[in-house]
């Protein structure tokens, strides 16, 4: 083994190990929702819930924020702090990308707001710390979630816009990359096994 | 060796430590953030649910100085329907789990007798635990009961935050030896300690050394495999190894007689087994059998059906469901709340499909629901990704002279997405 050789090697080994570590710790945000520690987490003000979204009749697997297919879809939000169990809490489903943080709720009036309402939990106590959200999207587009929170003279509002019947995103660290290294494998064994037999059957 | 090796390696050595360098800065830049609980709702929810149930625990007090004491109390019953995967606790050692010896365990008792090694435990029964604690480093801290199972691993019960205030350097732990001397196991010989760590780290360090500065591992490997081990060895190999034998022995040896000297009356470490009887079993009226079970998962909600019979002489009613630490009570069930027991693993969303008493020799089918954000939050329903989804966990119930009654329940369950 060469020096040359070495050293490409300890340069492959420090640059992949800065990519693969350089998204660690991070959270992928998107409006109030972010994915943190393999969960989907909500973010209101001082306090977190626990987002998981279904579709029972057409997904396996729960999603976070963009929801995969139209149909029938079920939301749980699960209070993550205690605090939250006395506090009220509102829900609501809105259509259009008029609203994307938590302030463009305020600039919009309350008949546009009931007007681009398709889904609606007025406000209560969720003494069980968990609220239900059951609704079917009838058709493709760009939606928007917006939970207030509200208790001892106080209201947090949490926006996350998300999108319906776009599909599941690709990640591209776990759904393309170890496609991409097994080929890039297979083929640098292959065209080094020809290589030296190659070489092997060239006359002395 | 040739000034071009030495080249070589010297090049080498310093990827070497830029490889190093590189790992440490990765470590610093990767968010470790400091941790103060123990991962518990990480634990596989049949260990949780069906080994071994926690009641009436209690964490006194809640507040502690340095120096302090403090005591944890409860009870444990291990479930008829302990998990076929999971080792029988033939062997179990009864332990605290905390985030570092943040205090120090002064005595255990299981059913008022000292015990501070393992033992058998009976399925079936309850045993009754009392943990004295001394409070030694400031700060807030997670503290758990916890069974270890040999062929388990460690079976951590429901946690409380304890405080401890002060300042950890004021901490001592003063005990009187054979010999009437008395000494602070907190600082007592050391520096002793570090002397024997860094002798035998540094022996050791030689040793691996002194072969890796001659051709590494896999080199000696292929020529071993190759011609044997006659071209490997020097007179100098066979020199260093009678010299390292001849101190290890020496240091043994010599340690040995010094303590021996020093501290001439000891006590060995105990070993054998602990013998403790299981607490009697009490009377109870309630049969319990289970005959369906699902969980609601956008819901989180677990709705059992259950056939109670009452064999008892006064009517009972349901007020608890208690599983994995997590209580469920309802209005009965809060009468008896200890109002200190952790506020994050009470859920208030037990109900029945009749609240009405079961009288004296009735047997009645009772639908009852479980529901709280805490199945998922607390990580419990992840068993229905296991090949064996069954829940457990003990239901209580009180007859009209507020005499209590725990049975444990278990069954399978099935995940649903709507009210069936």
């Amino acid at each position: 083994m060469s020096i040359k050789t070495i050293k490409q090697f300890f340069i492959s080994v420090v640059v992949a190990s800065g990519l693969v570590f350089s998204g660690q710790g991070q959270v992928q945000a998107h409006g109030g929702l972010a994915l943190a520690d393999d969960l989907c987490i909500l973010t209101v003000g001082p306090y977190t819930i626990h987002f998981t979204g279904y579709q029972p009749l057409t997904q396996e697997e729960e999603f976070c924020e963009d929801i995969p297919e139209i149909g029938k879809t079920v939301v749980a939000l699960d209070y993550v702090n205690d605090e939250l169990r006395p506090m009220e809490t509102e829900v609501r489903i809105v259509t259009g990308s008029r609203i994307l943080v938590p302030d463009d709720v305020k600039k919009v009036s309350a008949e546009d707001l009931t007007s681009m309402t398709v889904y609606h939990l007025p406000a209560q106590v969720y003494p069980s710390a968990s609220i239900m959200i059951d609704h079917t999207f009838s058709e493709k587009g760009k939606f928007a979630g917006i939970v207030t929170v509200s208790g001892e003279g106080k209201e947090w509002i949490s926006v996350f816009p998300f999108s319906v019947g776009e599909g599941r995103r690709i990640n591209w660290m776990t759904d393309i990359l170890p496609y991409v290294l097994l080929v890039a494998a297979v083929a640098f064994f292959f065209l080094r096994g020809r290589k030296k037999s190659g070489q092997d059957g060239t006359p002395a | 060796m040739k000034i071009k090796n030495m080249l070589k390696v010297g090049v080498m050595g310093l990827y070497g430590a830029a490889v190093g360098a590189a790992t440490l800065a990765l470590t610093v830049a990767v968010d470790v953030t400091p941790v103060a609980a123990h991962g518990e709702r990480s634990q596989e929810p049949f260990l949780r649910m069906r080994t071994i149930q926690w009641y009436d625990m209690r964490w006194e007090p809640k507040v502690t100085k340095v120096n302090d004491i403090a005591t944890m109390t409860g009870k444990f019953h291990l479930a008829e329907d302990w998990p076929r995967a999971v080792g029988k606790p033939e062997r179990a050692f009864f332990n605290v789990g905390s985030p570092s010896p943040v205090f120090v365990r002064l005595s255990t008792k299981l059913n008022g007798e000292p015990t501070f090694i393992s033992g058998p435990l009976v399925i079936g029964r309850d045993y009754e635990f009392e943990v004295k604690l001394k409070a030694r480093i400031p700060g807030r801290h997670h503290m758990h009961a916890m069974v270890n199972v040999k062929e388990a691993g460690p079976i951590a019960g429901p946690a409380s935050w304890m405080n401890i205030t002060g300042n950890w350097d004021d901490f001592t732990n003063p005990i009187k030896t054979l010999t009437g001397e008395t000494i602070d196991t907190e600082t007592f010989n050391f520096a002793n300690g570090i002397f024997w760590h860094v002798l035998w780290t540094g022996l050791g360090i030689f040793w691996i050394g002194y072969y890796v500065a001659r051709p590494m591992f896999l080199p000696r490997s292929r020529v071993l495999l190759a011609y044997g081990d006659e071209l490997l060895l020097d007179p100098m190999d066979r020199k260093v190894a009678w010299g390292v034998a001849i101190l290890t022995c020496a240091l043994v040896w010599g340690g040995y007689r010094y303590t021996e000297s020093k501290h001439p009356y000891t006590v060995p470490i105990q070993a054998g087994e602990s013998k403790v009887e299981p607490l009697p079993i009490n009377p109870n009226p309630v049969a319990i059998k289970v005959t369906h079970a699902n969980y609601d998962v956008p819901g989180r909600a677990l709705r059992v059906t259950m056939d109670i019979t009452n064999n008892g002489d006064t009517a009972i009613n349901i007020g608890e469901f208690t599983t994995a630490g997590v209580r469920f009570v309802n209005a009965l069930g809060r009468e008896h709340l200890d109002p200190d027991y952790p506020r994050e693993l009470v859920a208030t969303g037990l109900t029945l499909d009749n609240d009405a008493a079961i009288e004296p020799g009735e047997t009645r089918e009772v639908k009852m629901e479980a529901k709280d954000a805490l199945w998922e939050v607390q990580r419990l329903m992840a068993l229905l990704g296991d090949p064996e989804s069954r829940f457990g966990g003990l239901l209580m119930t009180w007859d009209e002279e507020g005499n209590r009654y725990i049975n444990s329940i278990a069954g399978a369950v099935i995940p649903v997405f709507t009210r069936l």
